[in-house]
């Protein structure tokens, strides 16, 4: 019968025991420490590569949205109005006499568009006057179709105006 | 301590050397003297297999005791085993030379001189003038005509085994002798280096790697940032396109529609002469109604409808004179286009 007969030199002993626990040490190290620090090191790598793309995605929607809104710039100034509203009895009153003005119907012009018509009799002085009304209307951008029939009638040195003005607003929602 | 139970190695292969080796291979018997014996550790293993409880002595060891006891060095030291023949010449305490040979070979005196004629041609070599013969078996014959054949005073001695291993002398040469010694040979300043470069390596790679991180997190909050200032400018725009778009159809319809009463409007309010004047106009979508004064019956033909015939065809007429001035009412429709 072999029977084994190990010995083991004491130095060497300790040599191999403290390869251990340095070994030991090592791998906490690495698994605890450096391996959660590189899977957060790949984690904020991925993570800025993909706020890369979405920054790439982002600019070029602005860039397309503002190319887009260069477009709509003729219509941007009636914006504020349609959200807002026409005080349109005042306005008429800057260039001449407001007599009538009465709330005739209104109607939806699509989902979120709503058309007020408003029965319009004011006295200008002069044509000139209802011009320069028509012209602001356009240069300040206010929703104000003038409806037909459009009638004047020489009332002395004055001319009296009637016609429908529609007032276009956005639906107000609840 | 002594050893109860011990027995000589009895096996040629006993190399005499001064220098020790890590060689696990071997099994080295270092002596007081600096002078080593190495033996094969498969030699070892086999005795041992053999005999696992005994202890085991060289007998060069044993002879070198004797050397060293006697303090005697121009002798010849021989120790007969079971199967082999120990001979070794000592000199303070140093072998000078050594060799095994098998009992059964050749006789003792054959043994002897064969040995010593080995022994002069050593360059170290001197004269013997003893030779000291030791036995274990009882069986070992006692040549008594050897002093006359070799020429040499012999001394016989039987080797008491009991006392040997409880020999304290004699058993530190049992304990020192390392059987399946394993050595790591491995260099501990390689082991050091090795050790602390990876060690450095870690702690230099998780430096590096916490730095990213820092640089990484830092991109990203910046990033981020100026994402949602970009995402909020862009979803006011994106709201403010989407009711621009709502409007615009109307908000052109409007224009349009404006622009056209407007210019139509005035293209009347144009050709009006100073010989006429309007005192109602009413226009509709495709069509007009007038009525003015006129100084002249013809000024009104020749002014306003001929200018308004380019666009409207004359639906009614009606003039009537008062006093001087004509009035007149007229209605118009707008031509087709095509």
């Amino acid at each position: 019968m072999i029977r084994l007969n190990l010995h083991i030199n004491k130095e060497d002993l300790f040599l191999f025991l403290l390869m251990i626990v340095f070994i030991l040490f090592t791998y906490i190290l690495a698994d605890f420490i450096v391996m959660k620090d590189l899977d957060r090191y790949v984690e904020l790598k991925n993570r800025y590569r993909f706020q890369q793309t979405l920054e790439k995605y982002i600019f070029q929607n602005r860039e397309d949205l503002t190319r887009k809104y260069e477009n709509l710039k003729g219509v941007e100034k009636y914006l504020i109005h349609f959200e807002k509203g026409v005080d349109l009895k005042n306005f008429v009153a800057n260039y001449g006499k407001v007599e009538r003005f009465e709330k005739s119907g209104e109607e939806m012009v699509d989902r979120h568009i709503m058309q007020k018509g408003y029965m319009v009799t004011a006295l200008f002085d002069t044509p000139k006057k209802y011009f320069q009304m028509l012209n602001d209307l356009r240069s300040k951008g206010l929703p104000a179709k003038i409806g037909y029939p459009v009638e004047f009638k020489k009332e002395g040195e004055k001319i009296r105006y009637s016609s429908l003005i529609f007032l276009y607003s956005f639906v107000e929602r609840k | 301590m002594g050893v109860k139970n011990c027995i000589f190695l009895d096996i040629p292969d006993q190399q005499i050397v001064y220098k020790e080796i890590s060689d696990p291979s071997f099994v080295e018997i270092v002596h007081d003297d600096g002078w080593i014996i190495r033996i094969p550790l498969k030699e070892i293993n086999q005795i041992k297999a053999a005999n696992t409880t005994a202890s085991l002595l060289s007998p060069y060891t044993y002879l070198y005791y004797k050397h060293k006891e006697k303090g005697v060095n121009d002798a010849l030291w021989i120790l007969a085993v079971e199967d082999y023949i120990f001979l070794a010449t000592f000199s303070d305490g140093k072998v000078v030379f050594a060799k095994a040979y098998r009992l059964d070979e050749k006789d003792l005196k054959d043994i002897i001189e064969a040995f010593l004629r080995e022994f002069y041609e050593l360059p170290d070599s001197y004269f013997i003038e003893h030779v000291y013969i030791y036995y274990v078996d009882d069986g070992f014959f006692n040549d008594p005509d050897l002093e006359d054949k070799i020429m040499l005073p012999v001394e016989y001695e039987k080797v008491d085994l009991e006392k040997v291993c409880q020999n304290p002398n004699l058993s530190k040469y049992f304990t020192t002798y390392k059987p399946n010694e394993v050595r790591i040979g491995i260099n501990r300043k390689f082991i050091l280096a090795t050790g602390l470069t990876i060690l450095a390596g870690l702690i230099l790679y998780d430096i590096y790697l916490r730095y990213n991180n820092y640089i990484y997190k830092n991109k990203i909050d910046e990033a981020i940032k100026k994402q949602v200032e970009v995402a909020n400018i862009n979803n006011n725009l994106q709201s403010r396109i989407m009711k621009l778009n709502m409007i615009k159809p109307v908000a052109m319809e409007i224009k349009d529609n404006n622009e056209l009463i407007s210019s139509k409007l005035k293209d009347i309010f144009n050709i009006v002469p100073d010989n006429i004047y309007l005192t109602y106009l009413q226009l509709l979508k495709n069509g007009l109604k007038i009525e003015g004064v006129a100084k002249e019956r013809s000024s009104f033909l020749e002014s306003i409808h001929s200018k308004l015939s380019r666009f409207y065809q004359q639906s009614g007429f009606k003039m009537r004179k008062e006093g001087k001035k004509y009035y007149f009412t007229a209605t118009y429709k707008e031509l087709e286009n095509d």
